[in-house]
């Protein structure tokens, strides 16, 4: 099962933090673009992104300092326990399926355009069901042929939003 | 008042006015479990629909749609820990976690009676005190404002766990987000190096889907996909020690989201986010928060429907919006040719109480509708995973898109679901960042309005005796760990002292 982690520095919770404190930073120099104050005597648009970068920056680089002095084991800090107790297969395999699930997402977003919204998530449904989870076809088309019909119901029919149809939309075709 | 009710039954209790009230609460129920598009967005999409009504039964579906809206809403919180209205994104720590152990069907029956009690007191509250509300809350300038934002941020403090800095870390960053787009007080474009879409800032709602929706969803694979939870019949049922533990926090919730809910803008999310704040600090289960505890759940719960009624207090007597949906209802008032304000209530009686009634039906027939329902719902985690994630991901999306109709709502839930998901993994916590990307604008908004009010004399506008008493709840608030701690180490004994206390002072008596 799970088993707490060496009181010792964490390398991603470290980088984690130094993300934290580079985002300070980065928000604070960016602020100097903007006034600190108005015509009018009242606050700029520099006050709240300079303060709360540079509050942001100190805190990172505290949690920095904390983490290299020996990695503080505490509730909500980050990698208390380790949870993992697959074996190396397991653990690639799991890998490998958070991949192609964030990269089906990415495919995704990027043909909605071209095939529609509706249409696509559908397909998207249809990969993830019978390829990555490796159900049955006639399952896996049943469940996005489910999943089309209750959208289009609820998005299209009932709440009446304009989905994105890609190149399926007739306006598109009039036009050729 | 009883005159007053009277009147308002009679105009709501047709037929018709009943009809379309279910069919409000309905379809509000079903737009609340869609992540993304609330009941702003519902409410705005059916004003078309109520066109042809009569004001009173446009109105009153238009307030189901409202009210089913919050309860869907926490729905998917529960079930998947998916949010669909930013109000719930609390009900995800508490009830998500039920749902884990087997425990959806307490975890929806005690959210909607949590909901039903709160929503009736806050009701009768509103009928009662409405114009005298209305008038306190115009007595709340910038000042004041700037004080319960204070409040409101000082809460960080009760979400961060033992690792005080962390949180305060994750609620600048929410802070930080909200500062990117334009903004409030010159109308500078910050942080959104020439593009159109970040004019508007970093949207809300898809920064949470992503966070919560598409991040749990990336955490169950990795953790190898959560197995379908089969549970018990028994178990989906509430017991007498359930309602026990929830009547307390039903209660602090309904008080706090009322108070809140009368102040245009503080809006319903801070209300659930304080209500579970204050669980925190004063619960007697508050250290199994976060763990599923009932009071997590039902506190924040209350403390939405709560303010969500409230939210009509300045809407109705003084025509100002206490939140983006009632200010959406706002404009269908217009459309009715109705105009809100201090006379409303002398010169349409019949509009304004038979809508007020209607919230009491549409309360009713929420309560009717999913309590029996809630052991039905919790069967959705019967579904295998493999079959469950795509569907999250598509209703994510879909409800994603019909926020603003935009292909870049889309990135930003991807984006922010892989924040969520190294989230986490590095077991950071989410609350202090959702909090402070709902609390940045309106802390910025109330700053800029007092430094404008203040003038030559600094900060001496915050010397007010209401602002005063706010800042000191802050201050307690924050130092609540370091009193508390010192509290405890002088009295170790306090339980079996006061149960020795308790049990001399019943010797007396007798």
């Amino acid at each position: 099962m799970s088993s707490p982690v060496p009181a010792v520095p964490r390398r991603p919770v470290t980088l984690a933090y130094g993300v934290i404190a580079a985002l300070g930073a980065a928000f604070c120099v960016g602020s100097f673009a903007y006034d600190w104050s108005n015509e009018d005597g009242s606050i700029g648009s520099a006050v709240l992104p300079r303060v709360t970068g540079l509050l942001l920056l100190l805190v990172g680089l505290w949690l920095v300092r904390q983490e290299l002095r020996g990695g503080s084991v505490r509730e909500g800090d980050g990698l208390v326990v380790a949870d993992e107790d697959h074996s190396p297969d397991e653990a690639r395999h799991i890998r490998r399926k958070l991949v192609t699930v964030v990269a089906t997402m990415v495919v995704t977003a990027l043909v909605i355009p071209i095939l529609g919204l509706l249409l696509s998530l559908t397909l998207m449904t249809l990969f993830l069901t019978a390829v990555v989870e490796k159900q049955s076809l006639l399952r896996s088309l049943l469940v996005s042929a489910m999943t089309f019909g209750v959208s289009y119901l609820i998005f299209v029919a009932l709440l009446r939003i304009p989905l994105p149809l890609g190149l399926l939309d007739p306006a598109v075709w009039s036009v050729l | 008042m009883i005159e007053n009710l009277q009147i308002g039954f009679e105009a709501a209790l047709s037929a018709e006015n009943v009809l379309w009230c279910f069919v409000g609460v309905l379809l509000g129920t079903i737009i609340g479990i869609l992540p993304g598009l609330g009941s702003a967005t519902g409410v705005a999409i059916l004003i078309p629909v109520t066109l042809t009504f009569s004001p009173l039964t446009a109105l009153i579906m238009l307030a189901g749609i409202y009210h089913g809206a919050q309860f869907g809403a926490t729905i998917t919180a529960i079930l998947i820990a998916t949010p669909g209205e930013a109000s719930s994104v609390i009900s995800t720590l508490d009830g998500y976690q039920m749902a884990r152990k087997g425990r959806a069907g307490p975890a929806l029956a005690i959210s909607a009676l949590g909901a039903f009690v709160s929503a009736m007191v806050s009701l009768v509250a509103l009928m009662a005190v409405a114009p005298f509300f209305a008038h306190l809350a115009l007595d709340f300038g910038p000042p004041e404002m700037l004080a319960i934002m204070i409040l409101g941020l000082c809460t960080i403090v009760v979400f961060s766990g033992r690792n005080l800095p962390l949180g305060l870390a994750m609620g600048l960053i929410g802070v930080l987000i909200a500062c990117i787009g334009v903004d409030v007080g010159s109308g500078t474009a910050r942080y959104t190096f020439g593009s159109v879409e970040l004019f508007g800032g970093v949207p809300f709602v898809e920064v949470m889907i992503g966070l919560f929706a598409i991040g749990e969803l990336l955490n169950q694979l990795h953790l190898g996909m959560a197995a379908p939870i089969k549970a018990r019949f028994r178990d989906l049922l509430l017991t007498k020690q359930d309602l026990k533990r929830a009547t307390a926090p039903t209660a602090r919730g309904t008080v706090i989201g009322f108070l809140l809910g009368c102040l245009p803008g503080a809006g319903t999310t801070l209300a659930s986010f304080m209500a579970y704040g204050a669980e925190k600090t004063f619960s007697r289960n508050r250290k199994k928060l976060g763990t599923g505890a009932i009071e997590g759940v039902v506190a924040p719960d209350a403390a939405t429907n709560a303010a969500s009624n409230a939210n009509f207090i300045p809407t109705l007597a003084l025509g100002v919006p206490g939140g983006a949906t009632t200010a959406v209802l706002l404009g269908a008032f217009l459309v009715y040719g109705i105009q809100p304000g201090p006379l409303l209530f002398e010169n349409q009686p019949e509009l304004v109480w038979g809508l007020l009634v209607s919230f009491f039906i549409g309360n009713v027939l929420l309560l009717v509708l999913n309590l029996p329902l809630a052991p039905v719902f919790a069967q959705l985690l019967r579904i295998r995973y493999a079959f469950m994630y795509p569907l999250i991901i598509v209703t994510s999306l879909l409800g994603a898109y019909s926020v603003k109709n935009s292909m870049f709502s889309v990135w930003v839930v991807i984006i922010f679901g892989l924040v969520g998901y190294a989230m986490k993994r590095l077991n950071f916590p989410m609350a202090p960042l959702v909090l402070g990307l709902v609390i940045g604008p309106l802390f910025e908004k109330a700053l800029v309005q007092t430094s404008v009010l203040a003038g030559d004399d600094g900060f001496a506008v915050l010397a007010t005796p209401a602002t005063l008493t706010i800042l000191v709840l802050a201050a307690t608030l924050v130092t609540s760990p370091l009193w508390r701690g010192r509290l405890r180490r002088r009295t170790p004994n306090a339980p079996e002292q006061g149960k020795a206390k308790d049990h001399a002072e019943k010797g007396s008596h007798e």
